[in-house]
């Protein structure tokens, strides 16, 4: 069979910074190659040089040779992690925007026809066609730019990280689809840091480390069983709730968001709170910061209640931490970006500089206080927004999906965290990483239609 | 004919509007300006939209007048002034004031009906089809869809920023310094946000230069055509005859 | 134009838009509705910032109010200055930044008071007109008038635009920033 893409890469470099060396790949058409590694060991750069981007949108040097089964575009699609950054605007629905790459590649109307519902239906989008992708939720979104990469019909695909910013559900909903597509022929290569869905999906497992393939081969062979950290839950949950919520009733219009809620959080401990996609667990932190109005409901922090403060003033008691730290950063270098909540609640500089060294110390970035924020990995980049959260020293701690992409350096690093804040104060952990909750958190809350359904506690173990 | 009306192709609008924005210029006060006012809301109540063209329309020709009307009647009068309990108002300023806001009215409407009855896609597919290169179809296309990420975007970094302890309230000059994380972190996250869609445009095999196809016919019927040439040549014949006048 | 500038523009487009909702937080008394333009016009130059300025206002009148489309010529004007300006390395310093930010608001006013003379009769109606109709009470000609409130108003809000852009482009991702060309800050 000939492969659908055969690279041999001896050095591929960003200027002067060396991202690949001696890689070498083959895939025949219906594997599904998986390609795993630690944050910076170069799996995005060899997802794009699979792809035949490198060089055209990326500037880089390759010293090697790849050969695509195609040889005129489309050499491969190209589904990234970002499900909206992926459409290119010029379509007003979902069909439109899936026809874009055939009406790139000149394909004529009739066919181009004929590509987007095949694609739309190989992605299970085809009920979608005529929404405008802006309102899709994200698990929707990831699907609809699977369509896109398939429209292009191109006997290679090529995804990078589809999963990270979906739920568990959607996650192995949009596995399925990759592995009947790949029995249908086409040859996959799948960037994931999600082990358990390599696992399931690939025929081989490619795993990186620095730049170069540390271990190739059967994914039951290269993947060892992860996740069996052990908790580093450390006993110092003490019997005085720290934060309280008071029968919240929270709404968005006419929609009930939180519906009398109640939740303690004892001083030392950490909670998780669990709950499928729309189950309110954003809102009740932007409830508890202010940013969402309660209609009735109370917020106490350490015995005082924070209704009627400001956003910025509660931020002395209430520390969270956004799922898209990008949103905020904008300092010289890391260390600034992480003194600057200290400093705008009026903390001396000399004293907000230690703190920040502090917080960074905490999750091990010390060494990158001179770098700018912008110039790091997205999971790095969240690591600084959580050091960044914990350095003005807010008795409670909200963490909003913390892990999402995370590799286990990552996870151990704000576990770390966690267990620094529980000796200061209590830390909330918004989650779908099961094993992570067990790890770092005493509680947890399942919400479910804006109530806590259910109180577990981790020893009981949950489902 | 209403039906017609609706399906128009929307470089036909564009014409349309071309020639009532020229009568209104060209053509002196009032016949010009009412002729075309008269056509663009007639054109937008049969479209179904007449009660917004006449909102925008007047939002802008009502202020103008009144702000016309206070300065040239009354703050700096000219010529002949009637004694109105003291005050010397010139009777002189209310015509021209008029007609500078009906002409302002009737260009309003015209523009908003073509706006608010096309879609902004559909614009893109007829420009295409007429031979636009690819940039210039991203360029339109892409702005208008990134409108509400970004506005969405902007509403998230005051957020983040509140909840990290930034007042956006106090005097002016802690406004003005809270300017700089709140602008800054949109403007850095956008510019990084063009490289992923760079690469979007390019794993879609997008040429800034290319030739592209269609998913989505515009109709362009010969009728169509052929009145789009005649009302480009009548624009043109105005501005000629305005040009000599 | 590269395509990382091409889509950066319509990113520049979208800032001019949503700047205003940061602006009315802060209430502050200036637009910044062109701070997209010169942004661009400072990493990509004047041809990339005269497309901004033009899709911008084209987007503001499908979206807002057509009268926007009258002051294209404005927008572009704003766009090529900033590019041009870039080119000499005004960005590169808060001092110079605040002197293109004058040019800049000087080149706009010059550049809107036709338009506002020829369509509107000299006067919108808004905060500069206000101030146009206190400066013929003190009996200067219409057209000085129109001029001086529109570059009085103008000046501000570019010198302001033109230090946000000269800050964003110092603490640019590095990665990024060499993207345009941008030189790496030591």
């Amino acid at each position: 069979m000939i492969p659908v893409l055969r690279a041999d890469l001896s050095i591929v470099a960003y200027g002067d910074r060396t991202a690949l060396r001696d890689i070498r790949l083959e895939i025949s058409p219906g594997e599904i190659v998986g390609i795993t590694g630690p944050v910076g060991a170069g799996k995005t750069t060899l997802a794009l040089a699979c792809a035949g981007l490198l060089g055209h949108a990326i500037p880089a040097r390759i010293e090697g040779k790849i050969q695509h089964a195609s040889l005129a575009p489309p050499l491969a699609g190209y589904v990234f992690d970002d499900p909206l950054a992926q459409f290119t605007g010029l379509g007003g629905t979902v069909e439109e925007e899936v026809a874009v790459g055939p009406e790139n590649l000149a394909v004529p109307r009739e066919a181009i026809r004929a590509r987007v519902d095949r694609a739309l239906a190989a992605a299970d989008a085809t009920h979608l066609a005529a929404r405008p992708p802006d309102e899709l939720s994200g698990g929707e979104r990831q699907r609809v730019a699977l369509a896109c990469a398939l429209a292009l019909e191109a006997p290679l695909l090529v995804l990078d990280e589809p999963t990270a910013q979906l739920d568990p559900d959607a996650t192995q909903r949009f596995g399925e689809r990759l592995r009947v597509l790949a029995e249908h022929g086409t040859g996959v290569v799948l960037v994931s840091q999600d082990l358990d869905l390599l696992r399931a999906l690939a025929t081989r497992v490619l795993v990186l480390a620095d730049g170069t393939a540390r271990v190739s081969g059967h994914p039951a062979a290269v993947l060892e069983a992860s996740e069996h950290a052990d908790a580093v839950t450390t006993d110092t949950a003490r019997s005085t709730p720290l934060f309280e919520a008071r029968q919240l009733v929270a709404a968005y219009a006419d929609r009930v968001v939180l519906d009398s809620l109640t939740l303690d959080v004892a001083d030392g401990s950490a909670m998780a709170i669990l709950g499928e996609n729309g189950a309110g667990k954003t809102t009740l932190a932007r409830v508890i910061m202010g940013l969402v109005p309660v209609r009735e409901g109370s917020i106490i922090v350490g015995g005082r209640p924070l209704d009627g403060l400001p956003v910025h003033r509660r931020a002395r008691h209430v520390g969270l931490v956004f799922q898209d730290p990008a949103r905020q950063l904008f300092a010289r270098t890391v260390l600034e970006e992480v003194a600057f909540g200290s400093r705008v609640l009026g903390a001396p500089a000399r004293q907000a500089y230690d703190k920040a060294r502090e917080a960074l110390e905490a999750v091990d970035l010390t060494e990158l206080e001179g770098v700018n924020p912008g110039d790091l990995a997205p999971q790095t980049q969240r690591l600084v927004a959580i050091a960044a959260a914990m350095a003005s020293e807010p008795p409670v701690l909200i963490l909003d999906e913390p892990t999402a992409g995370q590799d286990d350096e990552g996870k151990r690093r704000i576990a770390a965290a966690i267990v620094r804040q529980r000796k200061r104060g209590c830390a909330m952990v918004i989650t779908h990483d099961l094993p992570f909750a067990r790890r770092v958190c005493d509680h947890a809350v399942l919400l479910s239609n804006g109530r806590a359904a259910s109180r577990v506690i981790r020893s009981a173990g949950h489902s | 004919m209403i039906d017609r009306l609706r399906r128009i192709n929307p470089l036909t609008a564009l014409a349309a509007v071309v020639l009532l924005i020229t009568l209104t210029y060209v053509v002196p006060a009032p016949w010009g300006p009412l002729v075309a006012l008269t056509v663009a809301l007639l054109a937008a109540a049969m479209t179904g939209v007449a009660r917004r063209v006449v909102i925008i329309a007047a939002a802008v020709a009502v202020p103008t007048w009144f702000f016309l009307v206070v300065m040239n009647a009354l703050v700096a009068p000219q010529g002949a002034t009637v004694n109105a309990g003291g005050i010397p108002i010139a009777t002189g300023a209310f015509l021209p004031a008029a007609w500078i806001s009906l002409r302002l009215g009737a260009a309003i409407a015209a523009l908003g009906w073509v706006v608010m009855t096309t879609s902004p896609q559909r614009l893109v597919r007829a420009l295409a089809q007429r031979g636009f290169p690819a940039w210039s179809q991203y360029l339109l296309a892409a702005s208008l869809a990134a409108v509400p990420e970004a506005r969405r975007r902007a509403r998230e970094v005051l957020d983040a920023q509140r909840c990290r302890g930034l007042a956006v309230g106090g005097g002016p000059v802690a406004r003005l310094r809270a300017t700089l994380p709140l602008a800054g972190p949109l403007m850095v996250s956008l510019v990084a946000d063009a490289e992923r869609r760079a690469l979007a445009l390019d794993a879609r095999a997008f040429d800034a230069r290319g030739a592209r196809t269609s998913l989505i016919d515009v109709a362009d019927p010969n009728e169509e055509r052929l009145l789009r040439a005649l009302m480009w040549g009548l624009s043109i014949t105005l501005l000629v005859w305005g040009l000599v006048q | 134009m590269s395509t990382i500038a091409l889509a950066l523009i319509p990113r520049a487009v979208a800032l001019n838009l949503a700047i205003g909702a940061i602006v009315a937080a802060l209430k502050l008394p200036v637009y910044l509705d062109s701070i997209g333009t010169v942004l661009v016009a400072a990493l990509a130059g004047p041809l990339a910032g005269v497309l901004t300025g033009v899709t911008s206002n084209l987007v503001l009148g499908m979206l807002s109010s057509p009268t926007f489309i009258a002051f294209i010529p404005v927008t572009a004007v704003i766009g090529a200055t900033a590019g041009f300006a870039s080119r000499v390395g005004v960005f590169r310093s808060i001092p110079r930044a605040i002197a293109a930010g004058v040019v800049i608001g000087i080149l706009a006013g010059v550049t809107s008071v036709p338009i506002v003379l020829a369509l509107f009769g000299g006067v919108t109606a808004g905060g500069t007109g206000i101030i146009t109709i206190i400066l013929r009470a003190l009996d200067l000609p219409l057209a000085s008038a129109a001029l001086i409130s529109s570059i009085s108003v103008d000046i501000l809000d570019k010198v302001l635009s033109c230090i946000i852009v000269t800050v964003v482009l110092a603490r640019l991702p590095r990665r990024i920033g060499a993207r345009f060309g941008l030189p790496h800050p030591a």
